[in-house]
């Protein structure tokens, strides 16, 4: 029996997944050679599908990768230990508070279920109407005087002396006014933190960290800063601290852009760049990624070179998009060159072992058999657990000593 | 690798993620689209599946598992409504190179079809998105789909089938996409 329009396009729907068997194709095929119309949706049908698979999906850079590593296993290993520090104060922190006698609650119009004073100097009250535009009781204004520790919803926050906050349960973002404070809130699906000041926002991606009107010093896990426009300035990873700088607004010197021209390397054929105020490092990297991404591998240099002397990961990134730029040029020995600057330069990055077997990849992918066994040797005993041991092992079985360069 | 991932072994938990962070990666990506958000999903994912080796019996393979997490993590982002649309730092891959042999300007123009194909895709419900992608592009059966979007095969067949017609109702709608893809439909059967 021939099949409706309707019953076709299910079976064009299974054809384009890759679902459909042989008779249904043939069946798919003999209704499409008489039905124009079915023929013309089905078409669309396959480009679209091919369109959407076609894309490689968007990855997440190595040094994004690693942070997600620390902060999942961190996750895992200091969850209990969040409930324990947590469940001390629910049952005896209050107790401890008034036998201290310093904890003062003063009533607030909606008593807050989220906020909870634990111990030290600590005062809360219901956050004036002005102070912003969430609704009524949905705010709630933190002052320590001599320091203290409070729970706000599941984190736990220990107030500097003199600090001044506004907590907005609803968003779950303090509003930091003065003073400083530490922060220690296990990551929650789909639930972000933040901490606001007027000059910059962070954001938890699962972690302790502490804030002041400054910058942020991570202890544990990673955070995210970002401007109050929402700009990505960097993250902030465990041992690690950020500063503002000292006047946000002054721009990059286009002599820094400049600096520390690729010698033998063409110079960018690209007019500069546009540099943002606020383009922080990690700014710079995520346009320099968007650069190569869209092939523009001069611009993306451009953008990369400038990072070279900053701190060790931003470097490494920069470094690794700079060797990545002549890849997608098909600058071959350059990307060696580069790559290996990665490798040798940033011994302790990820990066660095990205760049190591990238560099056995394009020497046993160009003719360089010999270099390419000396490269995966030295992969395999730097990384002999590596992302690309295994496949570092393959290919060099395969590279016979006596394959002629 | 399980037992110890059960038992909360660091080092068996370290090569679960290594072995299956980049697939996770890519079935967030490919269900969400272009998100700033991506490193939050991926991590999200994982620290739900640390927490809950703990619940796993084995029934399906470990990969069907994760992937069932990264799953419901996505269609919690695409319920949620946070969609923030400046991807930065989360484009292309440090450790993979583009492919050298395809010229740059084809893989941007591939990469621009599909995310605007993705913005139309943005439009339609979450939970039939979801089934559309993984059955379409993924290429995971109904069953699968029906088992990793924990629907019964007749929610998940009729989910894809309107989120296809959807779909394809808003490409008629945009004439210069439908142009992009039939040159490209065109290129791609040359």
């Amino acid at each position: 029996m021939a099949m409706s329009c309707t019953q076709i396009s299910r079976l064009s729907n299974a054809s384009a997944g890759g679902h459909a068997t042989q008779a249904e194709r043939l069946e798919l095929e003999a209704h499409l050679a008489t039905c124009a119309r079915c023929s013309a949706d089905h078409a669309l049908v396959l480009a679209t599908t091919r369109a959407l698979r076609g894309a490689e999906p968007e990855a997440l850079s190595s040094a994004a990768r690693e942070r997600v590593r620390r902060a999942a296993l961190a996750g895992r290993t200091q969850a209990p230990a969040t409930v324990r520090r947590l469940g001390w104060p629910l049952t005896g922190g209050a107790v401890l508070a008034m036998a201290a006698g310093v904890a003062i609650w003063i009533g607030v119009h909606r008593p807050s279920s989220d906020v909870a004073v634990v111990a030290g100097d600590v005062t809360v009250a219901a956050a004036p109407a002005a102070s912003g535009p969430a609704p009524a009781g949905d705010a709630v204004s933190v002052r320590s005087g001599r320091g203290g520790e409070v729970r706000l919803a599941d984190a736990t926050t220990t107030l500097a002396p003199a600090t001044e906050l506004v907590w907005r349960r609803e968003r779950r973002v303090v509003e930091l006014q003065a003073g400083s404070l530490t922060v220690d809130v296990a990551h929650r699906e789909g639930q972000h933190f933040e901490v606001r000041t007027p000059r910059f926002i962070v954001e938890v991606v699962g972690t302790k960290f502490t804030v002041d009107m400054k910058g942020v010093k991570t202890d544990r896990g990673s955070v995210r800063v970002r401007n109050p426009d929402g700009g990505l300035i960097g993250y902030v990873d465990g041992g690690q601290s950020w500063l503002l700088p000292l006047s946000p607004l002054e721009p990059v010197q286009a002599a820094e852009v400049r600096e520390e021209p690729a010698p033998a390397i063409d110079p960018p054929a690209v007019a500069a760049p546009t540099v943002s105020p606020y383009d922080g490092a990690g700014v710079r990297l995520a346009r320099a990624r968007r650069a190569l991404v869209r092939g523009n591998a001069g611009e993306a240099r451009h953008l990369a070179q400038p990072l070279f002397r900053l701190e060790r990961d931003v470097a490494a990134e920069a470094r690794a998009i700079y060797a990545e730029s002549f890849l997608i040029e098909g600058r071959y020995t350059d990307a060696i060159s580069a790559y290996q600057i990665v490798s040798r330069d940033f011994p302790s990055t990820p990066q660095a072992e990205s760049a190591l077997y990238a560099v056995a990849q394009l020497e046993s992918e160009h003719d360089r058999p010999a270099d390419a066994r000396a490269t995966l040797q030295n992969y395999l005993r730097r990384y002999p657990n590596g992302r690309f041991a295994k496949e570092a092992a393959d290919r060099l079985a395969h590279l016979a000593p006596s394959q002629p360069r | 690798m399980v037992a110890g991932c059960r038992a909360g072994n660091p080092a068996s938990l370290e090569q679960f993620f290594v072995t299956h962070v980049r697939y996770v990666e890519r079935v967030i990506s490919r269900l969400t689209g272009p998100t700033p958000d991506l490193e939050d999903l991926v991590q999200t994912t994982f620290i739900q599946a640390f927490q809950s080796f703990g619940r796993y019996r084995g029934e399906a393979s470990i990969k069907t598992w994760v992937t069932r997490i990264a799953v419901h993590t996505a269609l919690h982002q695409l319920r949620s409504g946070v969609r923030r649309a400046v991807p930065l730092e989360l484009v292309g891959d440090a450790d993979e190179p583009n492919d050298p042999a395809a010229p740059a300007d084809q893989q941007a123009a591939s990469r621009q079809l599909a995310r605007r194909l993705h913005a139309l895709l943005d439009r339609i419900a979450p939970k039939k998105r979801v089934a559309f992608l993984l059955y379409t592009v993924e290429e995971y059966s109904i069953e699968e789909v029906a088992a990793l979007t924990e629907a019964s095969k007749a929610a998940a067949k009729s989910r894809i089938w309107f989120a296809r017609r959807e779909l394809m109702a808003m490409v008629r709608g945009q004439p210069d996409l439908r142009q992009l893809l039939e040159a490209s439909g065109a290129q791609s059967w040359r």
